[in-house]
Order: structure tokens, then C-alpha cells, then sequence
């Protein structure tokens, strides 16, 4: 029977190692006549070999450091579960980055607050020559009413269009 | 439990019993975790050394295991060994683990050393002569074999090595596993019959 079945599958099933006394005369009596069986069973023997080697490598070991590696890792595990810890780890990561950023926040705000009133000095300055009652000065100070009732206002208004109209 | 001082207190968690040390373990005693990497790492570390070979990536899926086992401590019932326990999940985090990692590509002859290439003449000539084998050419088939096995799928992989290499019983594996006998067969037979094809190839050709 054997003579006619390849044995491939016989190969297969099982190690090598853990074939029978039966089973290996059988595949013996097959191979002699199955060069493509032959050829399998050569390989078939050699993994088998091979497979016991893998024990002849060294097994590697667990190094000193390795349960005080797996504690920490889990103690940080857990510190990132509870969300006050969370925090506090990611606020000593980042604190610094954050305040940076506000200082720089600060800074412009406070550059932002002080440039108009330069530029409000600058233009103050260059009007000193004016009339403080001008149309010119109440325009450009923008600062109505400050010494002025709004009837007092009108009048310079009225004085400034009659001197244009004049002219 | 008696406290008397540091070391008085490893050696009593050193004496604790695997359902003790669980118990401890659930209720988040950092010495119990201890105990329980001191106890188990050498096991771990031998399972994870079935699927990778770098002793860096064997001592980081150890540590994924044991964090993996840490939090599902409470999960555990009882009802096998606590190494059982571990052990599954260890070849389950592996396996995983190397899922997410690149397949690799075919053995070819032209990737096999002279060494190796001498190695497998040899034996394809004289296989009864492997128990005379020198301490250098056991490392030679050693590193052959673990270039083969990379052929095969991470659970193929672990199947063939753990009963053909090491001669863990079917039903064993079923069991750390938890697939059924039958899965593990198909597996092992699929297993065998892709280390024989490949191995076929190698083979020199004058040899064939």
C-alpha cells in the first residue's frame, strides 16, 4: 500500500523523531522507489535535527536591572491612571515650555498697551505749534470735552470754517 | 504578615504561596509584583525567546507581559498555576507583538553562510552522526534554525518549536494557548511541511 502513497503527509503529521519502527520501514520501502519522497524525507530529518538544536543556544537570562525595569515601567503605568498624577507629570514636563509661553504672552500685550501712547506723544508733540482748540488738535488728540463744553466746541468749528471761507 | 525589616520581608514574600502572592499582587503590593517578576522572568523570558531572537526585544515583550499580567491580576481565579497564567500571556503578547512587526522575506541558499551550507551537506549525508556534534557546529544549526523559523507565522513558529523542539505535548499547548487540540495539529503539520519545503530548497543542488 505504502509503495503507491507518497509520504509526504506522513512527514508532515509528525516529527520525524516520534516516528515508528513501522512507519519509518514503510517510508524507507517507499523512498526507494520516490525520488521526490526521498528528497522529502532528507529535509524531513534534517528539521527534525534542527529543532533540537535551538536548546544548544544559550537561553537568555533576565539581567539584574530587569524587575526593577518592570516596576518603575509599571509605577508610571499607574501614575498616568490617575488624573491628578497625570497632571502633575505633565505639568513638571511641560512647565517650563508654559511659562515661557506666557512671559512671552505678557511681553506683547505690554508692547501692544505701550506703542499707541508713544505714538500718541509723538503726534501731541508735533501739534504743540497748533491751536489746542483747532479742528486739527480735537481730531487728532481725540480727546473731546476734555477742557471744552461741546458749545465751546462749535464755536472754534464755526470760527475754523469762517477764517477757510474768508481765505 | 510578619514585617521585620526589608530583607525579613522579601524572604516572606519569597515564601508565599502562587494564590497568596496573587491575591497580594490584586490588592496593588508593589513587593508582591516584585516577587512575581524574581519568581516568573526566567520562564518568560524563555517563551519570549521562542519568538525573538535580540536579547533587547526578548526583555521587552518580558516587560510588556509582566505589565499586561499586572493589571489583569485581578482576572486571575485560581484555577491553574500562576505560571500557566503568565505563560499565556506571554505567547499571546508575543505573538501579537510580532504580528505588528514585518514579515521576512524567504530564505534563499544564496543567504546561507559556508558554514552552513556545510552544515546542511552533512547532514543531508550522515544525519545519524547530530549527537557528535561539536559545540561550534550545534550554534551553527542553532542560528540556521532560527533563520528558518522566521519563515513562519508567529504561531506556527511557537507550535513547531515547543513540540518538535522541545516536546511539549499537543495537549499542553492547547492549553497555554487556548486554542483546541486540532488547531494546534493544523498548525504543527502546516509548520513542518513549510521548514521541510524550504529546507528542500536549500538543499545543494548535487544533493537533491
Amino acid at each position: 500500500m505504502m509503495k503507491q502513497q507518497h509520504i509526504i503527509k506522513i512527514l508532515d503529521a509528525a516529527d520525524y523523531a516520534n516516528l515508528s519502527a513501522n512507519e519509518l520501514a514503510a517510508i524507507s520501502e517507499h523512498v526507494r522507489q520516490c525520488q521526490d519522497c526521498g528528497r522529502a524525507l532528507q529535509a524531513a530529518r534534517i528539521s527534525s535535527v534542527l529543532l533540537k538544536y535551538q536548546n544548544a543556544v544559550e537561553k537568555p537570562e533576565p539581567s539584574p536591572f530587569f524587575q526593577a525595569k518592570v516596576l518603575n515601567a509599571w509605577r508610571e503605568k499607574h501614575l498616568m491612571q490617575k488624573p491628578l498624577a497625570a497632571f502633575y507629570r505633565w505639568w513638571q514636563a511641560s512647565a517650563a515650555l508654559i511659562i515661557l509661553m506666557l512671559l512671552t504672552v505678557a511681553g506683547l500685550i505690554a508692547l501692544t498697551a505701550f506703542a499707541p501712547r508713544s505714538g500718541a506723544v509723538t503726534v501731541q508733540s508735533s501739534q504743540s505749534n497748533f491751536n489746542l482748540y483747532s479742528t486739527d488738535a480735537v481730531i487728532f488728540n481725540q480727546k473731546p470735552a476734555r477742557n471744552l463744553t461741546t458749545e465751546q466746541t462749535l464755536q472754534v468749528l464755526d470760527n475754523t470754517k469762517s477764517d477757510s471761507l474768508k481765505r | 504578615m510578619q514585617r521585620a525589616g526589608k530583607s525579613g520581608l522579601a524572604d516572606d514574600y519569597r515564601n508565599l504561596s502562587e494564590t497568596e502572592l496573587a491575591g497580594f499582587a490584586a490588592a496593588n503590593d508593589e513587593r508582591a509584583f516584585a516577587e512575581i517578576v524574581r519568581r516568573f522572568s526566567p520562564r518568560v523570558f524563555r517563551v519570549a525567546s521562542r519568538f525573538f531572537e535580540r536579547h533587547s526585544l526578548i526583555e521587552e515583550a518580558a516587560q510588556e507581559v509582566f505589565l499586561k499580567a499586572f493589571t489583569q491580576i485581578g482576572n486571575f481565579e485560581n484555577r491553574g498555576s500562576l505560571e500557566g497564567w503568565l505563560t499565556k500571556i506571554a505567547v499571546t503578547t508575543c505573538i501579537n507583538l510580532l504580528r505588528t512587526a514585518k514579515r521576512q522575506p524567504e530564505l534563499i541558499i544564496a543567504d546561507l553562510s559556508d558554514d552552513e551550507t556545510a552544515w546542511l551537506e552533512e547532514k543531508f549525508l550522515n544525519v545519524s552522526a547530530a549527537d557528535y556534534q561539536s559545540e561550534e557546529e550545534k550554534l551553527i544549526a542553532a542560528d540556521l534554525l532560527a533563520r528558518l523559523l522566521k519563515i513562519l507565522p508567529p504561531e506556527d513558529r511557537f507550535v513547531l518549536t515547543a513540540i518538535d523542539g522541545e516536546g511539549e505535548s499537543i495537549k499542553d499547548i492547547a492549553e497555554i494557548t487556548g486554542w483546541s487540540e486540532s488547531k494546534v495539529k493544523v498548525k504543527a503539520f502546516r509548520a513542518r511541511r513549510r521548514i521541510r519545503g524550504a529546507l528542500e530548497k536549500l538543499l545543494p543542488a548535487h544533493l537533491r
